[in-house]
């Protein structure tokens, strides 16, 4: 009887215990994503980001957002996808979630957003998010993750170089791969994390 | 007729994409849920990961074989297409999404057969394959839309397709509590009896024997109404396939890819619910000739169409209701 009841519990549970609980399948796109912290002296300035995409959507912003379709990418081009198809991404801040000392960061703007094809024929963004407040003077741990909790998008640090530092040499970043995290309606995922130190004087 | 489809899509084509969307399109904001924190890994993240990891794999290798077939028409890209859609299929169908969960509790609170199962994990798929082709056929194509508004009308018939399965679901729960009344007010009714072999004439204690003995039967359909329901969600992987295809002038391809690729989610799909019948009969079996075999039945009922409720209200509201600010 006790094996019973174990395997009508185990039933009723079935639905609920099959990995991610959600009805449709995900993500739609993939974005391969590298770091650039720009930083003065022992002060954070702003986050660089390149953003590639995979072919297929790729494919879709070529064929509804540039005059040409054939991978030529123009300044009006740029102009419209950055209107169409990236400044709305204000909303979920950059799908960005960083730290400093453990106190979220926010952005004020986004400066010198820019589109290329890479040889792949793949669509790269590239922009920096300025920080808006300059985080606490005594900083010296910048925690930073880029993530779609919706899961529309699956980000993953790019293999090779994914992160750099621009005007400080004495910061170390770190790659942390595959962090699982729980979401509430698409269950277990991951993201990337690169964890960065500097000592302050 | 006509005038009314043509009003219908005219409508449909007009509305603002008040669902969850896409979130580079302007105007849409993250989802009320759109919360998570980092886990331990376990043994199930690890499954979860690996299933991400080969989606990825599978999509760029797709992508980079259209892109071989448009360049060359070769048939070795065209088999690689195929069978690599196949595959997708297959991992996507075990990845977040399609229909597991529904179908799943789908069966636990209905007693259907194996076949029966089979063909509505099979249809499912197909179904969802089907409207993602239909969507780019008319929206895509016969109507030139950017491939981005594509992708967010197809948002609104998943939100569509979640309202139905909630309706699904209540309708479930309702004749699954109901059920068990109507076996209790016809107690006696022969015709009730005769199913199950009692030998009625030869019992006197035909009451007390009925009890022990008689599972009742859990309301029959549905399952017509679920493949409807659930099927109505467009397959987003195929939309996007489809537009890509579209995009290398390569729509009658798209069109295979994405049959063969339901055919792989189909399988993943029946497996689950084949599974979940088996493990439905165990059950039954072992509180067979037990005092508490109705209570089981009726907990079975309940709990699958409960669970259905309560899943489809979470994909609803996480797909209506968007953060503030």
């Amino acid at each position: 009887m006790h094996r019973a009841v174990l395997a009508l519990i185990v039933l009723l549970l079935l639905p609920a215990m099959l990995p991610p609980t959600a009805a449709r399948a995900h993500p739609h796109v993939w974005i391969e994503h590298k770091l650039d912290l720009v930083m003065d002296g022992a002060t954070v300035r702003g986050l660089h980001l390149t953003w590639t995409f995979d072919e297929m959507y790729s494919s879709m912003i070529k064929e509804d957002y540039t005059a040409t379709k054939d991978g030529r990418i123009g300044p009006a081009d740029i102009k419209r996808i950055e209107r169409d198809a990236f400044s709305n991404l204000a909303n979920y801040n950059y799908f960005v979630e960083a730290t400093l000392d453990g106190n979220p960061v926010k952005f004020a703007k986004v400066e010198a957003f820019d589109v290329r094809v890479d040889p792949k024929g793949r669509l790269v963004y590239d922009f920096t998010l300025v920080i808006d407040k300059i985080g606490p003077r005594a900083a010296n741990e910048l925690k930073y993750a880029v993530f779609d909790p919706e899961y529309f998008i699956e980000f993953a640090l790019a293999a090779q170089s994914p992160a750099k530092v621009t005007g400080n040499p004495a910061v170390a970043c770190t790659p942390v791969r595959r962090v699982p995290r729980s979401s509430p309606q698409w269950g277990t995922l991951s993201s990337d994390r690169i964890d960065c130190r500097w000592s302050n004087p | 007729m006509r005038a009314i489809s043509s009003f219908l899509l005219t409508l449909f084509l007009t509305l603002p994409a008040w669902a969850q969307g896409n979130p580079f399109a302007t105007g849409s904001k993250p989802s009320a849920l759109a919360t998570s924190s980092e886990v331990d890994a376990g043994f199930f993240t690890r499954i979860a990961l690996a299933i991400a990891d080969w989606q990825r794999g599978l999509n760029q290798e797709i992508a980079a074989r259209f892109t071989d077939w448009q360049a060359g028409g070769s048939g070795t890209a065209l088999a690689l297409i195929l069978g690599l859609s196949f595959l997708y299929g297959v991992v996507h169908a075990a990845g977040p999404g399609h229909g597991k969960t529904v179908v799943a509790s789908y069966l636990v609170s209905r007693r259907e057969t194996v076949l029966r199962g089979l063909m509505i994990g099979s249809a499912i798929s197909l179904i969802q394959a089907l409207v993602a082709i239909i969507l780019v056929g008319i929206l895509g194509v016969a109507f030139s839309l950017a491939h981005l508004q594509v992708t967010d009308h197809a948002a609104t018939v998943e939100t569509v397709s979640y309202a139905l399965v909630l309706a699904l679901g209540l309708w479930l729960t309702w004749s699954a509590w109901k059920g068990h009344d109507h076996h209790h007010h016809h107690h006696g009714a022969d015709d009730y009896h005769g199913h199950h072999g009692h030998d009625h004439h030869h019992h006197h204690d035909h009451h007390h024997h009925h009890d022990h003995h008689h599972t009742p039967a859990p309301p029959r359909g549905g399952a017509l109404g679920l493949v409807l329901t659930a099927g109505l969600t467009p397959c987003a992987s195929a939309i996007i396939v489809m537009l890509f295809a579209l995009a290398l002038q390569a729509f009658w391809v798209g069109v295979v890819a994405v049959l063969v690729m339901a055919v792989g989610m189909a399988m993943t799909v029946s497996a689950i619910g084949i599974g979940t019948i088996y493990a439905r009969r165990l059950v039954t079996r072992v509180f067979a000739d037990r005092p508490g075999a109705e209570l089981v039945e009726k907990a079975m009922a309940l709990g699958g169409a409960l669970f259905l409720v309560v899943f489809a209200a979470l994909m609803l509201f996480g797909s209506t209701v968007r953060m503030a600010g």
